[in-house]
């Protein structure tokens, strides 16, 4: 036997049509639905949301849509040639992107570097700026 | 030959033969179009989808492996999975609201034998599943509309039976709510059509 809350799970996740339950608890769900009336004003329920999902059944796609469709598909298969240059093109990408992404930090690397030097210029010349400037310690460290 | 299994058509598939290829199109295309306007919220893109697919079915048939081999799969289930990672991943991408989406439904989500009852339930229904999160829209589609098991949903997106089973708690319960006002003797039931052919 399961318990009601049970049933009521199995109930919301798979509606009220006994073949849609899990095998496990299935035999189960049916004897707890003969003995208990709430059991059966839960199954109620969910049946009225299976009716409802039941007016948009799942319809295949009719020939007008599915025979242009497939002719197309099957129309652009990619040739040998151009799989091949697919996957030539994969290994190329492979490597320059390690590349960009070793150049890319050491040029932010770089780009850190001399922005705190021009700052500790503009420093110099710029009351404006000077929030922006380095300490003097911090030029000791760095320089 | 016109006919034969999914992995049997891949393997050939695989070796370049695109008659095995046009006949798995063939087979799984209708079913694809369904799920992936369905899934993706009719935004119009589910041709791009099943393209794609089908183009990656392509791609993976050299290497392909069945479910009786080491890392292998059911092609249904490896398909599936194709088709609706590419419908979350589009959906990711918000470019109209629910309402829109109801709005612009295409002709394959609402035929001219509707009823106008059926016709306004309907389009309630497809705007409150649009505006559910992407994942909980993939679970309800593939257990209540393609009438797969728990398990075989379960794997077409990759997490265990008890997250599948809460994804289809949270996504009914919020049907439920948004349209309470729907009375069930409001609700016009069609022939049960739960499995596609």
């Amino acid at each position: 036997m399961i318990t009601l809350n049970r049933l009521a799970e199995i109930l919301d996740a798979y509606g009220a049509d006994p073949d849609c339950w899990p095998l496990e608890d299935r035999v189960a769900a049916l004897e707890l639905l003969a003995q208990s009336a709430e059991a059966r004003a839960l199954a109620h329920r969910a049946g009225n949301l299976d009716a409802l999902l039941d007016t948009a059944p799942l319809t295949p796609a009719p020939p007008s849509v599915a025979d242009p469709l497939a002719a197309r598909i099957v129309a652009q298969i990619p040739t040998a040639e151009i799989l091949t240059l697919r996957r030539s093109a994969k290994v190329n990408w492979g490597w320059p992107n390690w590349a960009a992404l070793a150049a890319a930090a050491v040029a932010g690397l770089v780009v850190g570097w001399s922005g705190l030097n021009i700052g500790a210029g503009y420093a110099a010349g710029s009351d404006l700026l000077d929030p922006l400037a380095p300490t003097a310690a911090l030029e000791d460290i760095l320089w | 030959m016109r006919d034969g299994s999914d992995d049997e058509l891949m393997r050939r598939a695989g070796r370049g033969d695109q008659t095995a290829y046009s006949r798995l199109v063939e087979r799984h295309l209708p079913r694809a179009v369904a799920l992936a306007t369905r899934i993706a919220g009719s935004r119009g893109d589910e041709e791009e989808i099943v393209q794609e697919a089908f183009l990656r079915t392509w791609l993976k048939a050299p290497d392909w492996r069945d479910e009786r081999q080491p890392g292998g799969a059911r092609f249904t289930t490896w398909f599936t999975r194709v088709v609706v990672n590419l419908c979350i991943d589009r959906r990711r991408k918000p470019i109209m609201s629910p309402l829109d989406l109801a709005a612009d439904l295409p002709s394959t989500e609402i035929s001219g034998f509707d009823t106008v009852a059926q016709g306004e339930t309907r389009n309630r229904l497809l705007a409150a599943l649009a505006a559910l999160p992407e994942r909980q829209r993939a679970a309800l589609t593939l257990c209540h509309w393609d009438g797969m098991t728990n398990i075989e949903a379960s794997e077409v997106l990759g997490i265990s039976v008890g997250a599948l089973e809460s994804l289809l708690v949270r996504a009914r319960r919020t049907l439920r709510d948004s349209l309470a006002d729907l009375a069930p003797d409001k609700i016009v039931p069609l022939p049960k059509t739960r499995t596609m052919p």
